[in-house]
């Protein structure tokens, strides 16, 4: 018999590895948050909480978490919803599929920051194609249709179209704090929504043909019958995995940010990670850097135990 | 309870034709089984039965109508798979009630959270709970209701899928190999249950196997499938003692039929191995025939009896416990005959003993060249039919 400790020798590499590559960068971080480290000094000075109370009480970092939070809980829901339907129709085409795949995925394969200057054209505010496109519908039926004036009791030349095409004038879709977020969020579920059709369409071939046949046969006619009997609690492990992963990648994002808007107008789209790279990068402030990524971590840490404990016992049924 | 036509479907995947031109009539609650190799296409037809898979052409009659545009929820058949196919989130008794639920609850009251509230729901939803826990009860389930499908035995699932099964009524019950996935034990039990299930339903099954003692044992009557087509249908009996062509009798019987090459003169006699048999062949040609015997019809004689046919070699013993199955091959080398005896021959023979191999009369199958029976004259003497004589 060998000594009970051999098997600690064993473990020993993979551990140390562990520590030094994964743990010791986080610890790094924690201790950093309570200093007011700057690269290049010699020296840094303990501040206890200080920084950390800045973050819950400076109206810059209560901007961060709002942008963060409206973006977590825009693009997660309709992101995750889209590539549901997406997966769900191409599914049931016969042919075309992989086309129509193919062309979903794109916008995932495509790095993000050569994707960012197409759409910085697209939406310029005097040559970009969507504000010239809305422009070209006024006057026509495309007006008529959009303004919702053929709605009973809606008044079409208050709508949003409506007034725009009075105007002539159409925001400045990355200039307006009133639209930055909203454009930024619909960029990101332009991005994410490729991402999940791909996950659930994975899911979904893995659905036994025969449990949908015993559906058929039990007297399920509609597509919605099937879609609740079998099909979504199928899917059930499928979008537990989506929703996290999509989530984690929402707090993530960075680079829409970066290349469109630098996180204004105003730090209406200031997200924490492009709040840790301004901070402890461009400014050079490691200590309040350090404390923003340990509270995006919390969030992160969150997000996976949420996964963990709350709804993937309920999802895998054997 | 209902009778169903299966009329003339074939049926090609891309370019194979799987079934040509199937004709079958299943009469009402009876239990048919259709038996064949891996791969003939019985489960194709049972799911065009069903209406899981279209037909290329030809027609499927339930109780009369044609139900050849109609899809297989609105059939009223009830299936029980070879994977059970259980909704694997749902309890078992949520699983029995689904097909009521589709069935008897409007679109309102099936909406999820407040369909329950309806009015009317509450009534329909207790009787439903009702039959299913009459169902348990029939099955021997009741106590395992509250469980999901993943904490449950192989036999356990069986049953589970039969209950769902049975709740609607059906007008058949469509079964694909159910017993495929059950230990031996446990399928010669589920066997006997499902035969006694029958008896009690009084319903039509539709029962799809390959292994043949399910089919011998349970069925009224047994269709025998070979590449897309029924070769023989008949009750179990009548497919073993009288097949209609050679593959036939070599697929239904265990251990399989000895065939032995022979040959048809013109005046109707059949010799094997140097022996002419004692029935004669009414109107065939003179041609080489295969005459096939099945071990219970060969006996081992003493070396010096009168009755002796064929000499051969011990090669094998098989000792069944009940029985004892002798493997010889003959004096020439080429052919292997099997043989059944009673167990205590076990004591008579070990391996590379001689055996002399006598055949009960008038037991012998013939079949011409192309695997077709040929029938034999009825037998001019009378007496002594099935006694044993000299060849
Ligand atoms: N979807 C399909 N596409 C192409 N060929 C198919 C398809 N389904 C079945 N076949 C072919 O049809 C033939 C009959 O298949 P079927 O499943 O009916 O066999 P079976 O008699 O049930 O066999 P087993 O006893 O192995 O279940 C097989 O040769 C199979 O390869
Ligand atoms: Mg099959």
């Amino acid at each position: 018999m060998a000594p009970r400790s051999t098997g600690y020798w064993f473990t020993a590499p993979a551990l140390t590895l562990m520590a030094i590559i994964l743990l010791l960068p986080v610890l790094i971080a924690a201790g950093l948050s309570f200093t007011d480290y700057s690269l290049g000094n010699q020296s840094a000075n303990w501040v206890g909480a200080e920084n950390y109370e800045k973050i819950v009480s400076r109206s810059t970092y209560q901007k961060m978490f709002t942008a963060s939070i409206i973006y977590v809980l825009v693009v997660v829901p309709v992101s995750v919803v889209l590539g549901l339907g997406a997966a769900l129709l191409i599914n049931s085409l016969s042919f075309g599929g992989d086309l129509y795949k193919t062309i979903f995925f794109l916008p995932v394969m495509a790095a993000l920051l050569a994707m960012a200057i197409v759409w910085e054209f697209a939406l310029h505010n005097s040559v970009g194609i969507v504000n010239e496109m809305f422009q070209a519908g006024c006057g026509t039926i495309i007006e008529w249709v959009f303004n919702w004036g053929w709605i009973p009791f809606v008044d079409g030349s208050q709508t949003w179209y409506g007034r725009n095409c009075a105007s002539q004038e159409f925001p400045l879709w990355l200039r307006d704090r009133n639209y930055a977020l909203a454009t930024i969020c619909f960029i990101g579920i332009w991005q994410a929504f490729g991402f999940n059709m791909v996950l659930y369409l994975a899911g979904l071939t893995s659905i036994p043909r025969e449990l949908l046949q015993a559906a058929e046969m039990d007297g399920a006619k509609s597509a919605w019958e099937r879609f609740r009997l079998v099909i979504w609690p199928m899917l059930g492990p499928t979008t537990v995995f989506v929703v996290t992963i999509t989530s984690i990648r929402s707090f993530q994002v960075f680079d829409t940010i970066e290349a469109l808007t630098q996180g204004g107008p105003s730090k209406s789209t200031y997200v924490m990670m492009y709040a840790i790279y301004e901070k402890a990068i461009q400014q050079n402030l490691m200590g309040i850097g350090a404390a923003i990524t340990i509270v995006f971590l919390g969030f992160v840490l969150v997000i996976t135990f949420m996964q963990r404990y709350l709804v993937e016992r309920r999802v895998h049924y054997s | 309870m209902s009778h169903i036509q299966v009329n003339a479907i074939e049926k090609s995947f891309a370019d194979t034709k799987v079934l040509q031109g199937v004709q079958l009539d299943i009469r009402g609650g009876e239990f048919l089984t259709l038996v064949g190799p891996s791969g003939c296409g019985k489960s194709t037809l049972l799911r065009i039965i069903a209406g899981l898979e279209r037909q290329t052409s030809g027609d499927v009659v339930i109780a009369g109508r044609n139900v050849n545009g109609v899809r297989a929820s609105e059939r009223d058949l009830a299936m029980v798979f070879q994977s059970y196919a259980l909704y694997p989130h749902l309890t078992v008794r949520d699983n029995m009630m689904t097909p009521l639920r589709l069935r008897d609850l409007s679109k309102a009251q099936r909406t999820p959270l407040v369909g329950r509230y309806l009015p009317g729901s509450k009534k329909k939803l207790a009787g439903i709970r009702e039959t299913v826990e009459e169902t348990a009860d029939i099955l021997k389930i009741r106590e395992l209701l509250a469980r999901k499908p993943g904490q449950l035995s192989g036999g356990q699932r069986q049953r589970a899928a039969l209950g769902r099964a049975m709740v609607r009524r059906p007008v058949a019950f469509l079964m694909d190999e159910p017993l495929s996935n059950l230990d031996a034990a446990l399928r010669v039990h589920m066997r006997a249950e499902l035969t006694d299930l029958h008896r009690r339903l009084q319903a039509t099954f539709v029962y799809v196997t390959h292994d043949q003692a399910e089919a011998l044992t349970m069925s009224s009557r047994v269709a025998v499938m070979m590449d897309g087509r029924i070769l023989q249908l008949d009750t179990p009996m009548a497919v073993y003692a009288d097949p209609v062509s050679r593959r036939v009798a070599e697929f239904i019987g265990s251990p399989k039929i000895n065939i032995l090459p022979g040959r048809l003169d013109s005046a109707g006699r059949v010799t094997v191995l140097g022996h002419s048999m004692a029935r004669r062949i009414t109107d065939a040609a003179a041609q080489s025939v295969s005459v096939g015997i099945r071990p219970e019809h060969l006996i081992d004689v003493p070396t010096d009896s009168d009755a002796a046919e064929y000499v051969g070699v011990v090669r094998r013993l098989e000792h069944l416990g009940s029985d004892l199955y002798i493997h010889a091959s003959l004096s020439d080398g080429q052919e292997m005959l099997i043989i059944r005896s009673d167990p205590d021959a076990a004591a008579r023979y070990s391996y590379g003993d001689p055996i002399t191999i006598a055949q009960v009369k008038g037991a012998a199958l013939i079949f011409d060249d192309k695997g077709d029976r040929l029938r034999t004259a009825p037998k001019k003497e009378s007496a002594g039919d099935d006694a044993l004589e000299v060849a």
